[in-house]
């Protein structure tokens, strides 16, 4: 029963601090609950966030701020069509040691815990694919040498969707390697009131640390916990099968609009962002709700719509919503 | 951890044996539907056909309701799964029984296990597993129920004045028709037992036994009719093969003539009253003894001159008796010959007078048991005819329009001999004969109509006419075989019509 307390009181440490970011944050970030719990439920499981917005929405502050609360490295890199994969990874340069000349590794922004990647579309591919292997393996190779990256890393990544010209959209896998792709949207009336507040007066809101990385890595050990029953498993598995348009429980709309449906990958982040969200919520099993709850941020960038889809307006958040009841 | 999981336990075990109870309420409902649903099917058969419905005819009912029970219960029990997953939804706990279920079946006992158990069973404290229950679905049990009732009162309906009337038919047909075959079956036996042996072994024909026999008393009646029609179809037959209208006609017509002799008188007299056995005994009598008179012979030669007599009289008899007495009365002439020739009658020719005479007595005495045979079968017959009429009568049926009732026939076989009948029996052809008789057919010359005839119109029906030829003419696709024919038949008309106007005007002049 004692270990069961220590579980216990895992859990509840874990909602404490769940809900003591969010209250940090919230300081600053005005609105956006949505896009807070999630980023922070992404961020928690040890994945990496897009955040798509127009200009202006907050998505940078976001990401400043959540650097802010934890106690974590933070970098930014502003992606531009010029910048290099060596500019974001590192390289090795000629440095003068003890009267001799010798390759030293240069480390790039990347070796951080928080990157964020902003406008990351409007980089070439070779500069974006840099970031893959960082994203995945959280390594960087370079000369026949494997750095690590120090944990927790992730990438918040952001994109303007409307500003198309001289921007080079993500590969399948690039996105593939997103844990979720989030809207960030316009804030109300009164939300858009307190922003001005927040931000245009003389007394700017003090944000102060709430978590290190241990605790967040902590945070992440304890989702993991969280138990899932087979019943929802299954749910889980149905729901990511029936988005390939070739399967037989694909319904109408995936089997017309969807050419590509959802990865291995998809399924590994539903459960993970399920048990999080769990956590959350004060249970220590998941249920369906916890699937549905996460399924269009964590499916949306990995379901890939046809011609007739694209041409026909359909958004993949529906087809999502649909399946996922 | 055990008390949680006792907890969990116990719940998803009531809330199970609450989800079957209400599953066995529902299989319940829908018995008690299709218990009145198919009594009512079945009872309105019976209705519709006016008949009483028998209690019995519910098993059918119950046995449709236990297997929509049992099939009802089989499809929707809830295994321990399904009422796991009932209840998890039921009560909201977001799949908190169903995952707690899972780990304590599969033994999972780490510390996140015990406390979602732990959890789970803090949360179900706050639900009682009876609300799970269905509820219970008034209209339809009332629905049910009112069904039952129906059907149960429909029990008390009693049979229709139709079904009653045929019930009481057929009762009684069963008691008139076992009555009517034992009779027969008794006057057939006193028959029997009544004949001389040589009768009874005239009259013992086996298919007429069988049918005899074999008839049984029967509540259809038409399969009694036609049971006794078979029977009377027999004796008919047997009363067929035992005919004497010719004989006796021959021999009646002899006593006419025998009967004006003295020395044939008696013979005569027997002859005409039937008594063909005394009959016979009186030609015995006269037969020729070796030391017959001439008186003897005389009174034989008188009894040749009556049967020439007779044959004279008859005409188409083709009867034993008219055969065997021209015989005698040939050996009779013979002998009288040969006594005229010799004086006397040699034994050769008095044995042949005998034998003769012989055989005269014989058919005599044939046609007597013959006619007693056909009386005895007569009165069987007559016995069965009564069975028929009875059998007939019963029932209160009688001619009906419609069918309903027997008609009236013919049976020509039974017509007396002398009755007259419009034909043999064979089909008629009936022609008339052409330009006989009245016709309603009237040929009304065209002048003597009533009609007023006027030339109106006309010059414009010849110009039409005229277009109507010139456009059919100058057609291509009409062959100039045709358009030739045509137009030379329009000429010829013109040509006709040419001439009847000059007659007309050269008459005029």
């Amino acid at each position: 029963m004692n270990e069961s307390k220590s579980v216990e009181k895992a859990a509840e440490q874990f909602a404490e601090r769940f809900r003591a970011i969010k209250e940090e944050i919230g300081r600053f970030i005005v609105g956006q609950d949505e896009i807070v719990d999630r980023v922070l439920m992404a961020v928690i499981a040890g994945g990496h966030v897009l955040l798509e917005g127009v200009p202006g929405l907050g998505k940078t502050a976001l990401v400043h701020t959540l650097a802010q609360v934890m106690e974590l490295d933070f970098k930014r890199v502003q992606f531009t069509p010029d910048l290099l994969p060596a500019d974001i990874l590192g390289t090795n340069i000629l440095v003068d040691r003890d009267g001799s000349k010798v390759f030293e590794f240069q480390k790039g922004p990347v070796f951080t815990n928080i990157l964020l990647a902003d406008e990351i579309n409007r980089a070439t591919p070779k500069t974006q694919s840099a970031l893959l292997e960082t994203m995945q393996e959280k390594t960087v190779t370079i000369g026949g040498v494997c750095h690590r990256l120090d944990r927790p890393y992730f990438v918040l990544a952001t994109q303007n969707p409307i500003e198309m010209d001289g921007t080079y959209p993500l590969p399948e896998a690039q996105l593939d390697r997103f844990f979720f792709k989030l809207s960030v949207e316009l804030p109300n009336h009164a939300e858009m009131g307190l922003v001005l507040d927040r931000t245009t007066g003389v007394d700017s809101p003090v944000i102060s640390k709430v978590v290190d990385g241990e605790q967040l890595l902590e945070m992440e050990q304890v989702a993991r916990r969280v138990t899932v029953a087979t019943e929802v498993r299954d749910y889980l598995v149905s729901l990511v099968l029936s988005t390939h348009p070739d399967n037989a429980a694909a319904p109408r709309d995936v089997a017309r609009f969807v050419r590509y449906g959802a990865s291995p990958r998809a399924a590994q982040t539903l459960i993970s962002a399920a048990r999080v969200r769990a956590l959350t919520e004060g249970r220590y099993h998941v249920a369906r709700e916890d699937v549905n709850a996460v399924a269009v941020p964590a499916l949306r960038h990995r379901v890939l719509l046809n011609f007739e889809g694209e041409a026909e307006g359909v958004s993949t958040a529906d087809i999502i919503q649909g399946l996922s009841g | 951890m055990i008390e949680s999981k006792n907890r969990v336990q116990t719940f998803a075990a009531e809330g199970r044996e609450q989800l079957n109870a209400g599953e066995r309420t529902k299989a319940a409902l829908f018995a008690a539907l299709a218990f009145g649903v198919v009594a009512l099917v079945v009872e309105g058969v019976y209705l519709a056909r006016g008949q009483r419905v028998a209690p019995a005819v519910l098993l059918v009912a119950l046995l449709a309701a236990a297997g929509v029970a049992l099939a009802t219960y089989a499809r929707y029990r809830f295994t321990h799964l399904r009422a796991v997953g009932h209840l998890d939804r039921f009560f909201k706990l977001k799949e908190g029984l169903v995952t707690a279920d899972e780990h304590i079946r599969a033994g999972r006992d780490e510390e996140i296990h015990a406390l979602q158990v732990k959890h789970t069973a803090r949360r179900l404290d706050q639900h009682d597993p009876a609300a799970a229950r269905p509820r219970t679905r008034r209209r339809l049990w009332g629905l049910a129920l009112a069904l039952i009732i129906v059907a149960l009162g429909l029990l008390l309906v009693d049979d229709s004045a139709a079904v009653k009337a045929a019930r009481a038919e057929e009762e009684a047909t069963i008691e008139l028709s076992t009555e009517v075959a034992e009779e027969l079956k008794e006057e057939y036996k006193e028959m029997l037992e009544r004949l001389d042996p040589e009768l009874k072994e005239m009259l013992e024909d086996p298919a007429l036994k069988a049918a005899i026999e074999q008839f049984e008393g029967g509540g259809d009646r038409r399969a009694v009719m036609r049971a006794l029609s078979e029977i009377d179809r027999e004796l008919s037959k047997m009363s067929g093969q035992l005919d004497t209208r010719a004989d006796e006609s021959y021999l009646k017509e002899l006593a006419k003539h025998l009967e004006q002799g003295r020395e044939t008188a008696a013979m005569g007299q027997a002859l005409s009253s039937g008594d063909y056995k005394r009959a016979a005994s009186e030609l015995e009598n006269m037969r020729l003894s070796e030391f017959a008179s001439a008186d003897d012979r005389e009174a034989l030669e008188k009894l040749a001159a009556r049967i020439g007599e007779a044959e004279k009289s008859m005409s188409n008899n083709e009867s034993a008796s008219r055969r065997s007495a021209n015989e005698m009365s040939r050996e009779i002439k013979k002998m009288s010959k040969e006594v005229c020739e010799s004086g006397q009658c040699s034994s050769a020719c008095r044995a042949c007078v005998n034998q003769a005479m012989n055989k005269s007595e014989n058919a005599m005495r044939q046609t007597q048991a013959r006619c007693d045979a056909r009386s005895a079968l007569d009165m069987l017959r007559q016995s069965l005819r009564q069975g028929q009429n009875e059998m007939s009568g019963q029932g209160g049926q009688g001619q009906q329009p419609g069918g309903q009732g027997w008609g009236e026939g013919v049976d020509r076989s039974r017509r007396p001999m002398d009755a007259e009948s419009p034909s043999d029996g064979q089909m008629e052809h009936l022609s008339g004969i052409l330009g006989e008789g009245e016709s309603e057919k009237v040929i009304e010359d065209a002048f003597s109509g009533a009609g007023v005839a006027t030339a109106k119109g006309g010059d414009q029906a010849a110009v039409a006419y005229e277009r109507q030829m010139e456009a059919f003419v100058r057609r291509d696709d009409v062959p100039e075989e045709m358009k030739h024919g045509v137009k030379t038949y329009f000429e010829r008309i013109h040509e006709l019509e040419e001439r009847i106007n000059e007659g007309a005007s050269d008459e005029r002049k």
